[in-house]
């Protein structure tokens, strides 16, 4: 049987005397489109470090197609795995296209320029990311939603088989909030593994293939949307009475909290 | 292309500019006749030529581009637009060697080689108290700064202790040094340094692809397949040796380091590959140009140069800063 792309195996993970991660083990199989869901402090974002190798369990281990992710040099791991974080600006006025280029990094050859082959390919990511007009501009002077998918651009130059994301959504509004998902849900039919932590019960219930709700340190639920996605998991987890529905179009449920004055009556 | 055309056109133009400073430096109030001609006598200009000028020039080029280069280096991993080689306390370290070495009286020993001795040796001191501070961070850059900054203001604090127990007629070389100042290197020196100053800047221009990728921050660095940790350390201490290099031949020269990355950055953009080299040649230029300044501004007095690139830096930094609001 083909390896799982990530075998997560009882992984603890302590910032100083705080534990974090608290013994999860999951394994992400191929084109799965997962999200990570839950409370503020849950663990979401160490999960996703832990996944992209920037933070090292405290214990057990995580194998990446088959290898101890400990095991990848950097370089190596880029190539495979491309990772937004939420904070990733840089003080400098790069152009668009030079910003992409970074993302080459991990497959140009070690030297002085990029070379041709790298500007053709970010190119071809502007063209299908539809941001060939935004050629010359300065990364900082670009609107959220443009500087998210030159962010994403960056990632996608990368040519990775995993996308990590950290709540790349929570600061755009619903229109560049479901543009991006509807970018995200094209390069998962093309066959590319995204793992999204996301603050909006909506979209991971929406778009993702899989929906994994962390609480404390610990997995709560893990499956699709409908059986991840019940009242019972949400109120037990977030500690707010909400109340579900089913979404007419996609037959998917979605959540509404519901506000302290209506509890009382 | 278009963008090549004009990242070409704009390093010729500074290159040509260079040049025009070299041949100002060596050459003011003669005609590039003369100037060949006296190279090759033995009396007169020729030997003025030989044994000041020509050595002078040689070091305020390798002291001004190296401090160009630093500068962006030190702005990308400090990923502070404001930072400058001074930024990690090598200032205060350096001007601490000086001050001691004059107290205890090297420099009758030592003659010309106590000031870039001691200078070099106490920046590389203020260097690895900043570097251990720092490790323990991470690299952080704000703890970096941070700790740079207090670093020097103690090495400072020293050097007016030992200042306040100097003899005044002691100090006047020891402070024309603190100002920056090209006139009083040995020249034995020049074969010495000309290496020591290349090699680390060299090393430097092949990390601009890398230094794109470090001003986004540690963790995204680390995503895009370099290792932080890795180039931080390296960096910061080839740029490190290369700024106490500078300090040792020529004293304390500010703002070349700050204002040199900053307008290149304006005119070229940010990619570092272009900037790093296009700050070397900008650095170098903008120092001799400064020493031709300091040497015939207020003919016959020479000013120390530090006062020249400060003044001249600071108002060009202003009127910057003012036009972009």
């Amino acid at each position: 049987m083909e390896n799982p792309l990530f075998a997560v195996n009882n992984i603890v993970f302590h910032y100083d005397h705080h534990r974090a991660i608290d013994d999860i083990t999951f394994t992400v199989n191929n084109g799965e489109f997962i999200g990570i869901i839950g409370p503020n402090g849950a663990g979401k974002s160490t999960i996703l470090r832990l996944l992209a190798g920037f933070l090292r369990p405290t214990k057990g281990f995580i194998a990446f197609s088959g290898r101890n992710l400990n095991e990848y040099d950097r370089r190596e791991l880029a190539q495979n795995i491309a990772t937004l974080p939420q904070a990733a600006d840089t003080p400098f006025s790069f152009t668009v296209e030079e910003f992409i280029l970074m993302g080459r990094y991990p497959h140009a050859p070690q030297g002085f320029l990029y070379g041709k082959k790298e500007f053709e390919f970010v190119e071809y990511i502007m063209e299908t990311m539809e941001i060939s007009h935004l050629h010359g501009r300065g990364v900082n002077t670009l609107s959220e939603g443009e500087r998210q998918k030159v962010s994403l651009s960056q990632c996608l130059a990368q040519d990775p088989k995993v996308l990590l994301l950290d709540e790349p959504v929570s600061h755009l509004d619903i229109r560049h909030q479901i543009q991006t998902f509807d970018v995200l849900e094209k390069l998962h039919n093309e066959g590319l593994t995204i793992i999204i932590v996301l603050h909006d019960l909506n979209l991971a219930s929406e778009f993702c293939s899989r929906v994994m709700l962390i609480s404390k340190g610990r997995i709560h639920a893990d499956g699709d949307s409908e059986s991840v996605l019940t009242f019972q998991n949400i109120e037990k987890v977030y500690d707010t009475v909400v109340i579900v529905k089913e979404n007419p179009l996609s037959g998917k449920p979605f959540v509404v909290p519901v506000s302290r004055k209506y509890l009382e009556k | 292309m278009k963008r090549n055309q004009k990242t070409a056109i704009i390093l010729a133009t500074i290159t040509c500019l260079l040049v025009i400073s070299i041949f100002l430096s060596l050459g003011y109030g003669k005609g590039l006749g003369t100037l060949f001609r006296s190279f090759f006598t033995n009396e007169g200009f020729g030997l003025i030529l030989r044994k000041i000028r020509i050595p002078r020039t040689i070091i305020a080029f390798l002291v001004g581009g190296s401090l160009g280069v630093c500068g962006v280096t030190l702005q990308s991993i400090l990923r502070n637009p404001l930072a400058e080689p001074y930024t990690l306390g090598i200032a205060g370290g350096a001007s601490f060697g000086i001050a001691l070495s004059t107290i205890i009286g090297l420099q009758q020993v030592l003659g010309a080689f106590a000031n870039p001795l001691f200078g070099f040796g106490g920046a590389m001191l203020s260097v690895a108290v900043v570097f251990a501070l720092s490790r323990k961070r991470f690299f952080d850059p704000n703890s970096m700064v941070l700790f740079g900054i207090v670093v020097s203001l103690v090495f400072s604090s020293f050097v007016f202790f030992l200042f306040s127990l100097l003899d005044p007629d002691k100090m006047q070389t020891t402070l024309m040094w603190l100002m920056g100042d090209l006139s009083s290197l040995d020249i034995a020196f020049i074969p010495i340094y000309i290496p020591m100053f290349l090699i680390p800047t060299s090393i430097l221009f092949f990390f601009g692809k890398e230094l794109d990728i470090l001003s986004l921050g540690m963790e995204k660095a680390q995503y895009l397949g370099v290792n932080p940790p890795r180039f931080y350390k390296g960096l910061f201490l080839l740029s490190s040796v290369l700024a106490g290099l500078c300090v040792s031949a020529s004293g304390i020269i500010g703002f070349v380091g700050l204002i040199v990355p900053h307008i290149l950055r304006g005119i070229l953009g940010a990619g570092h590959t272009i900037l790093l080299i296009a700050s070397y040649i900008g650095g170098a230029f903008f120092l001799i140009l400064s020493d031709v300044f300091s040497r015939y501004l207020l003919y016959p007095i020479e000013l120390p140069v530090g006062v020249v690139t400060g003044i001249l830096g600071g108002f060009i930094l202003l009127f910057l800063l003012i036009r972009r609001q």
